[in-house]
C-alpha cells in the first residue's frame, strides 16, 4: 500500500511475505536493488520499530523480519519516485521467489532423556550435543579459536590510523577477490547463494562504517577493529528470534576470520592459553597441541565443534577423562567467555545459566561421580586374572608421555599402544631421531620396566602431515596409508626406527606396525630395521643389538587367511577393531546413513575374530586388541572366552575392565562364546550376552551401603535422585536416570507413602544387575519430606524397593513382601527409626525377611 | 463374620501385601474370620478354593487392577475399593461389609 509521506518521501506497506524471514539472502538481494538508487531508502518493521538502512545487508538482517511482520519501505531523495516504483514492484514480483525452503536441518544429536529430578530442578534452557567422553565437568568458559587474536595482537598499539585504515581495506579487497573467485568457480547453487551473502556481508556499507569508526574514533589496530566489529554484528545478530538469523552469527565470524588472515597472513600466532580456574573450554577444533598444553588440573570439561569421534583431541581427551561433548552447532557460539557453566557429557547437554536446584543436582552428580571413581581405584593395582586363574593383560593406548603416568594410575599392566602420529602432525617438518628418541624414551623410562608397544607413524589419508607432500585422495581410508608409504619415506621411518631401538635400551619395546596386508611388507619392514640397526652401529651407538619384539596391527581383512605365514614372521599381534569393522563390514561409522552397519558384535566379526586368535594361538604368538571394543563392559565376557591374551584401551576404562575380568569364569565366558558364535544376526548375539550378564552370581538384596542415613533431601526429587544415584555407586544399576523415570511411573499412579513418616517408592526394571532394597532416612528433627502421604504427614523413611523385570527367583521377590507386610507393624518401623547404623539396618533388614 | 478378600496393586509388589496386612490384622481384631488372596508379582498366593468363597459372609476387592479369575466369585456381592484405602482405613473398609 503506496502513500506519500507528508513531510517529502514516498511509503510502501506491506506485509514480509518470505517463508523464513529477512535472512542474509533475500537481504542481499534486496541491498543490491537498493544500491541503484541516490535515495535514502529505510524499511521500517512495524511490529519492533526498528529502521534499518536498506543498503545495508547487516542493518536490513538486524531489523529481525519475520514472516507476516508489518513493514514499511520509506524512499527519500531525487529519485524517490523511480526507487518506489521499481522496488515495490520487485517487493511484488520477483522478490517472492528469491528466497526456498530452508536446506533440511542437520542431524540433530539424538533426543536427551532429562530425568525427573533433573526437569523439576528448574532446568529449562540447555544446548544438546554429543557426548564424545563421558562426565560431568563444571567450570568457567574459556573461548579459544573462533574470532580471537594472539596477546600480542591484542595489546598492539595502533599505528596511524591511515595506516590501519589502508591495512584494512587492502584486506576486504583481497578478501572480496577471493569471494568472487569462488563464486565464479561454483557450480553448487546454494553454495554460491551463501557466497554472494558474505560478499555482501564483507561491501556493507554499516560493516564499513563501523570499521572506520573503530579505526579512526577508537584508535584500533586493522585486526582490532575487524573483531570488535564482528563482535557488535554478532551480538545484534544472536538476539534475533529466529535460529535462522543467529546461525548468521557463523557468516560474520567467517568474513571476519578471513580478513584477519588475510591482514595477518595464515598463521597469525597461535593462541596461548593458561587456565587459571576450573574452566571449560570450547572451540571450533583443537590440535593435539593445543589439548596437551591445556592445565588438566584446571581442564573440567571440553565443548568443540565439529570433532568427530576418533579425532586426535577426542581420543586424547578420552584418554585423560575430560567429559567431551561436540556437535553443539552454532550453541558453541553463544557460550560466553567467563561465564560458568555445566557440561553434562553423559545426558549430553550443557547448561549455560546455572541456578538452584540444578547445582545442588550437579554436586550430587560430581561426588557420586568420585565415589565411584574411588571404589574403582582401589583395584587397580593388582594384576588381572579371572576368577577361575586365567591371565588376561588390561593395557592402555597412549599417545604422549603425558599421559603414561594417568594410565599407571588407573591400573594399566603396560602400554598397549603408543600412537606416534601426533608427534609428526601439526609441524613443518619432520621429527628428528633426537627428538624421537628423547619422547620414547621418556615413554618408557616413565613405565618402569613394563611393556610399551610403540606403533610406527600411521600417516597419509585422513591423517595428512604437510612436509610428505602427500596429495589429497577421493578414498583415503583406501589409500596410502600406514605401512604402504614406507617405501617412498624408508627414511622417514628408519629415523623412526633407530629412535625406538635407541629407547628400546632402556625398557621392553615391542613395535607394533599400522596397515598391515601382506608379508611382502613385514619383510620389507624387517629389512629397514636391519638397516637401521647397521646405521645406529655406524655411530658406535649399543642400541644397534636392543632387543625389541615385532609385530603387526591386524586391521585390513587381508590378514585373515595369511595368519599362517604372517605368524612365521612376527613376535605378536593386535587387532585394530575401529578399522577392521570398517572395512569388514564396508561401512563409514561417520556416516550417519550408514552407521548402523558398523557392528563389532556383528557374527561374521566374530567369527573373524575367533579365526584370528586362533590362528595366532596355534603358532604360540599373542594376540591383543587396541581398538574401541576393548573397554565394552558387556562384550568383556564375550572377549575373555575368544581367548584374547591382552585387551587396550583409554586409561579412564581399564579399572572397570579389571574388575569385570576378575568377576569373570574363563570357563563359563568360552562357553559363551561358543554359543554367541552360533548367532546368526547381531540381535542374537545381544540376547546372549544380556541373558549372560543376568545370570551372574547375585548380589545380596540388602547391605550397608544401600542405607542412607541423615540425609539432606528435602523433595521426593531429591530423595529418590539420592536412592538411585546409591543404587549406582553399589554396582546395582548403570542407568538411574531410566530407573528414577520408572520408579516415578509407579509414584505417579498414586503416592507410596502410606503414612506413619513411611514411603516405599518401588519399580520393576530391566535396569538393575540385582533385586535390591535400599532405605534412607532424614535426620529425627528435620521436617521431612512432602509425599503426598495417605495421612498427609512429611516422610522421614524412604524403603525403595526395586526388582529385577527378569523372572529371578521367587526367594527375593517373598523377601519384598515379607517386607511389606513387617513394614505395616508398629515394632519393625519403631527398629527402623532407632537403629543408628547402616549395618544395623541391613542386619536387621535382612534377619526379618528371612524369618 | 467370616470374610474372604483379595488385594491387587498395580506394580504387585508392595501395596498388595500392605493391604493384606492391614486386613488381616484388623479383622482379626475385630473378631471377624478371614483369608485374604494376594494377587502380586509372585502370582496369586493364598488362593481362595470355590467352597471358602461360597461360605464366605462377605467378599471384599481392595484392588486397583482386574481381578484374575473373577468368575469364581460369581453370585457373590462383592464390595470393592481402592487398595490405599484398605492401608488407610481397614476398619471404615470391613465396615463396609455389613
Amino acid at each position: 500500500m503506496s502513500s506519500t509521506d507528508s513531510s517529502g518521501g514516498q511509503e510502501y506497506r506491506f506485509h514480509f511475505p518470505l517463508p523464513n524471514g529477512l535472512h542474509a539472502r533475500p537481504a542481499s538481494h534486496l541491498q543490491e536493488l537498493a544500491d541503484h538508487f541516490q535515495s535514502a531508502i529505510t524499511l521500517v518493521n512495524e511490529r519492533t520499530g526498528y529502521a534499518a538502512n536498506a543498503k545495508s545487508v547487516l542493518s536490513l538482517v538486524g531489523a529481525d523480519v519475520k514472516t507476516g511482520d508489518p513493514c514499511k519501505m520509506i524512499f527519500s531523495g531525487s529519485d524517490e519516485g523511480l526507487a518506489h516504483n521499481e522496488v515495490t514492484t520487485y517487493l511484488c514480483g520477483d522478490f517472492l521467489r528469491c528466497d526456498e525452503a530452508l536446506p533440511p536441518t542437520q542431524e540433530l544429536p539424538g533426543s536427551v532423556f532429562i530425568p525427573r529430578s533433573l526437569r523439576k530442578a528448574g532446568l529449562e534452557a540447555h544446548h544438546a550435543g554429543i557426548p564424545l567422553c563421558r562426565g560431568i565437568g563444571w567450570g568457567t568458559v574459556v573461548r579459544i579459536g573462533g574470532l580471537t587474536l594472539p596477546t600480542s595482537l591484542k595489546n598492539e598499539k595502533a599505528g596511524e590510523p591511515a595506516k590501519e585504515e589502508a591495512s584494512l581495506r587492502q584486506s576486504i579487497q583481497d578478501v572480496g577477490c577471493a569471494l568472487e573467485k569462488k563464486i565464479a568457480a561454483s557450480s553448487n547453487q546454494q553454495e554460491s547463494e551463501v557466497l554472494k551473502a558474505h560478499l555482501g556481508i564483507l561491501h556493507d556499507s554499516e560493516f564499513d562504517t563501523k570499521l572506520r569508526e573503530l579505526i579512526l574514533e577508537e584508535k584500533l589496530t586493522a585486526g582490532q577493529a575487524i573483531i570488535a566489529a564482528g563482535e557488535h554484528f554478532m551480538a545484534l545478530l544472536q538476539n534475533a528470534q529466529s535460529s535462522y538469523l543467529r546461525e548468521r552469527v557463523l557468516d560474520i565470524q567467517d568474513i571476519c576470520s578471513q580478513l584477519l588472515k588475510s591482514t595477518y597472513g595464515a598463521h597469525p600466532g597461535t593462541e596461548e592459553v593458561t587456565l587459571t580456574q576450573p574452566s571449560i573450554v570450547v572451540a571450533e577444533s583443537l590440535t593435539p597441541g593445543q589439548f596437551l598444553s591445556l592445565d588438566r588440573s584446571q581442564l573440567q570439561a571440553l565443548v568443540l565443534g565439529h570433532a568427530g569421534a576418533t579425532s586426535h583431541a577426542v581420543i586424547l581427551a578420552r584418554s585423560f577423562g575430560i567429559p567431551t561433548l561436540a556437535g553443539l552447532g552454532t550453541a558453541a557460539a553463544l557460550l560466553q567467555a567467563g561465564k560458568e557453566i555445566i557440561v553434562d557429557a553423559n545426558r549430553g547437554i550443557v547448561i549455560p545459566e546455572i541456578k538452584e536446584p540444578i547445582s545442588s543436582f550437579y554436586r550430587r552428580e560430581l561426588s557420586k561421580a568420585g565415589r565411584i571413581r574411588e571404589a574403582m581405584s582401589s583395584l587397580s593395582s593388582l594384576e588381572t586374572a579371572t576368577a577361575d586363574g586365567n591371565r588376561l593383560e588390561i593395557a592402555a593406548n597412549i599417545a604422549s608421555v603425558a599421559e603414561v603416568a594417568p594410565a599407571f594410575e588407573s591400573g594399566a599392566e603396560g602400554i598397549g599402544l603408543f600412537r606416534t602420529e601426533m608427534i609428526f602432525m601439526d609441524r613443518d617438518a619432520a621429527p628428528t631421531e633426537e627428538e624421537q628418541a628423547n619422547i620414547y624414551t621418556a615413554v618408557v623410562q616413565a613405565s618402569a620396566g613394563r611393556s610399551v608397544i610403540i606403533r610406527t607413524v600411521d600417516i597419509g589419508g585422513d591423517k595428512p602431515v604437510s612436509y610428505l607432500g602427500l596429495p589429497p585422495e577421493v578414498n583415503p581410508f583406501l589409500g596410502y596409508r600406514g605401512v604402504r608409504i614406507y617405501k617412498e619415506f624408508a627414511s622417514l621411518i628408519k629415523t623412526q626406527l633407530r629412535a625406538i631401538l635407541r629407547a628400546a635400551e632402556h625398557g621392553a619395546v615391542r613395535l607394533l606396525v599400522p596397515m598391515v596386508s601382506s608379508v611382502e611388507e613385514v619383510r620389507h619392514v624387517k629389512a629397514l630395521i636391519t638397516e637401521s640397526r647397521e646405521e645406529l652401529r655406524a655411530v658406535g651407538s649399543s642400541a644397534a643389538d636392543a632387543c625389541i619384539e615385532f609385530g603387526i596391527m591386524l586391521e585390513v581383512p587381508a590378514v585373515a587367511f595369511q595368519m599362517p605365514n604372517l605368524c612365521e614372521e612376527v613376535d605378536f599381534f593386535s587387532i585394530g577393531t575401529n578399522d577392521l569393522t570398517q572395512y569388514w563390514m564396508a561401512a563409514d561409522r561417520d556416516n550417519a546413513k550408514v552407521a548402523p552397519l558398523y557392528n563389532s558384535i556383528h557374527p561374521s566379526f566374530l567369527r573373524l575374530l575367533k579365526t584370528l586368535v586362533d590362528a595366532a594361538h596355534a603358532k604360540g604368538k599373542w594376540i591383543g586388541m587396541c581398538g574401541e571394543m576393548a573397554e565394552n563392559a558387556t562384550l568383556l565376557p564375550l572377549l575373555i572366552g575368544l581367548g584374547f591374551d591382552e585387551l587396550s584401551m583409554a586409561p579412564p576404562r581399564i579399572p572397570a575392565i579389571k574388575a569385570g575380568v576378575r568377576k569373570a569364569k574363563f570357563r563359563e565366558c568360552a562357553e559363551l562364546a561358543e554359543q554367541v558364535l552360533t548367532s546368526s544376526v547381531a540381535a542374537e548375539v545381544m540376547e546372549h550376552l544380556d541373558r549372560f550378564e543376568k545370570s551372574g552370581e547375585s548380589l545380596p538384596i540388602v547391605s550397608p551401603g544401600l542405607v542412607l542415613l541423615h540425609s539432606e533431601a528435602v523433595t521426593k526429587e531429591e530423595a529418590i535422585r539420592e536412592l538411585v544415584n546409591v543404587l549406582e555407586i553399589e554396582n546395582r544399576t548403570t542407568a538411574p536416570d531410566t530407573l528414577e523415570e520408572e520408579i516415578w511411573n509407579r509414584e505417579d499412579t498414586y503416592s507410596t507413602g502410606f503414612g506413619g513418616g513411611f514411603a516405599i517408592p518401588h519399580c520393576k526394571s530391566a535396569h538393575l544387575s540385582a533385586n535390591t532394597i535400599a532405605i534412607l532416612r532424614c535426620r529425627k528433627e528435620g521436617p521431612g519430606i512432602e509425599w503426598g502421604s495417605l495421612d498427609g504427614a512429611p516422610v522421614h523413611i524412604v524403603i525403595l524397593l526395586a526388582i529385577r523385570e527378569a523372572n529371578s527367583g521367587k526367594e527375593h521377590l517373598k523377601i519384598l513382601s515379607t517386607l511389606s507386610r513387617q513394614v505395616m507393624r508398629d515394632e519393625f518401623r519403631d527398629q527402623l527409626r532407632s537403629q543408628d547404623t547402616p549395618e544395623a539396618i541391613a542386619q536387621f533388614i535382612t534377619a526379618g525377611l528371612f524369618a | 463374620m467370616n470374610i474372604v478378600a483379595v488385594t491387587a496393586c498395580p506394580t504387585g509388589i508392595a501395596h498388595t501385601y500392605m493391604a493384606a496386612e492391614q486386613l488381616e490384622k484388623t479383622a482379626k481384631a475385630l473378631g471377624h474370620q478371614i483369608k485374604v488372596e494376594t494377587q502380586g508379582a509372585m502370582g496369586i498366593e493364598n488362593e481362595l478354593t470355590a467352597s471358602e468363597i461360597s461360605a464366605a459372609d462377605a467378599v471384599l476387592f481392595a484392588v486397583d487392577i482386574e481381578v484374575e479369575q473373577r468368575e469364581r466369585f460369581e453370585g457373590k456381592k462383592i464390595v470393592e475399593v481402592p487398595v490405599q484405602m484398605a492401608i488407610k482405613d481397614p476398619t471404615g473398609v470391613l465396615a463396609k461389609l455389613g
